[in-house]
């Protein structure tokens, strides 16, 4: 039996992706009902993925609380948060009746977001710019190349360019344009270009069967 | 030409241009240029074996049924990879994610990789680890760079969709002195990538994986239907920018 799984598996992968390729580019009401149909069980299975990653969450953490390792109790407090959330949910739906506000919008977990997440994330989000200068300055003593010469420079011309005061902010700020619109946006595209030809001929893979990320 | 129907044009020379680049390389021998961070998988697989330490491959929000599918398929290889030398070890990989279909894409090819390594009871659901990313992933980026320090992780290889949250990662693994591979698919994850890591992979680069550490012909072939592809764009846009200059 063993020996067919495999076959069977890439040939399922191989129509599948056919049909709904050519339902998304050609369009046609066989073809795109068809694609479609794949794209909702897609959908669908990614709403059921949360269930088995709300699972996950929960068995991980409690190993690390079951067997006290390090950071035991951030785990401890992520797992009663988690319970919390759920519960205020669920509370909030059966007191909201036929309203059904969405997660975050509610009158429980709406402050709780706004509260609690948006604070957290903006606090993480400054501690993001301290990471980035002291990673510059790192940059520069572990590789001294042209490369991280010219980069470092083009951060501290940029960075000059948005500066509110009034000499230097008008000095640097049409230096810091022509950079963002010019060469920045220039190979901003290349990149682009790049990374959807990689993403190509990775698709190419997998339609032809080679690439076989679901093989057991 | 409508957009989608241009869209399959271009899929299907890509595919014609894969396998002609297979028959060009069966025939002719083509090196392709050395990536450092590909080059430096085997190595940290294996130190991290002989220190019975695990490395840390971080997936980010990229995960199936999405844009970023070709993404997630390009970092489970890399987990794929990494886990196949672990399997002669004792610890399975670390594999951290925010999407929860790339928890059932790495928890499957760590099971799967074990089952082909015959040793199925060494695969441990608990080595992948969904940690759910909040409307900017920075959560997310936390999380995955505490469980990396808890665990004791050797490397970080992060490869897969990541904006800025990718510095909370790389900052622990500088800290640390960890050998560090990363790339993303969004190009603020890519910047975040070349000023904290030793071994950042550029643009295509994170979709070669397979071609440089399998030597498959068909992924070898790819990397040359890239090469070629890339080269008519180029020459597309340098045809097109004199049109438009002469036009002009």
């Amino acid at each position: 039996m063993r020996r067919f799984r495999f076959p069977l598996g890439v040939s399922v992968t191989i129509a599948v992706g056919l049909v709904t390729l050519l339902g998304l580019t050609l369009g046609g009401p066989l073809l795109g009902t068809i694609a479609g149909v794949f794209i909702n069980l897609a959908l669908a299975t990614a709403a059921m993925a949360v269930l088995a990653g709300v699972a996950n969450l929960f068995i991980v953490h409690m190993r690390r609380v079951g067997s006290g390792a390090r950071g035991w109790f951030y785990s401890l407090a992520l797992v009663i948060s988690m319970f919390g959330v759920i519960g205020a949910r669920i509370f909030e739906l059966t007191q909201a009746g036929d309203d059904h506000p969405a997660l975050g919008s509610g009158a429980i977990t709406g402050p709780l977001f706004t509260v609690l997440q948006l604070s957290i994330e903006g606090a993480l989000s400054g501690l993001m710019a301290f990471f980035l200068i002291f990673a510059a300055a790192r940059m520069m003593r572990r590789r001294v190349s042209a490369g991280a010469v010219l980069f470092i420079g083009v951060v501290i011309l940029v960075l000059l360019g948005w500066q509110p005061l009034p000499l230097v902010g008008d000095v640097f700020g049409g230096v810091r344009d022509w950079i963002v619109n010019v060469p920045a946006a220039g190979g901003l595209r290349g990149i682009l270009i790049g990374m959807a030809l990689g993403a190509l001929t990775v698709g190419v893979r997998v339609l032809v069967g080679r690439d076989q990320p679901y093989r057991g | 030409m409508s957009d989608n129907l241009l869209a399959l044009v271009i899929i299907i020379v890509g595919a014609a241009l894969t396998i002609s680049g297979v028959i060009v390389l069966r025939r002719w021998r083509l090196g392709f240029r050395p990536l450092r961070g590909f080059a430096a998988l085997t190595t940290l697989a294996g130190e991290a074996i002989e220190s019975d330490r695990t490395v840390h491959v971080a997936l980010g929000d990229a995960g199936v049924g999405r844009e970023s599918t070709l993404t997630a398929l390009a970092g489970s290889e890399l987990l794929g990879f990494l886990a196949e030398r672990a399997a002669i070890g004792e610890r399975s990989p670390l594999a951290t994610m925010s999407d929860p279909l790339g928890l059932a894409v790495a928890q499957d090819t760590l099971r799967a990789t074990f089952a082909r390594a015959e040793a199925p009871e060494r695969y441990d659901s608990g080595a992948a680890v969904w940690v759910p990313g909040g409307p900017s992933s920075l959560a997310y980026g936390a999380g995955a760079a505490n469980f990396a320090a808890d665990r004791d992780a050797s490397a970080n290889v992060i490869v897969g969709r990541f904006g800025p949250e990718m510095a909370f990662i790389a900052e622990m693994g500088a800290r640390r002195e960890l050998v560090q591979i990363a790339g993303s698919d969004l190009v603020e994850g890519q910047a975040v990538a070349y000023v904290m890591t030793d071994m950042p992979l550029l643009g295509e680069e994170m979709f070669v994986g397979a071609a440089y550490l399998e030597k498959d012909p068909v992924q070898r072939g790819g990397v040359l239907a890239q090469d070629v592809l890339r080269y008519v764009m180029i020459a597309l846009i340098v045809v097109g920018v004199v049109i438009a200059t002469l036009t002009n």
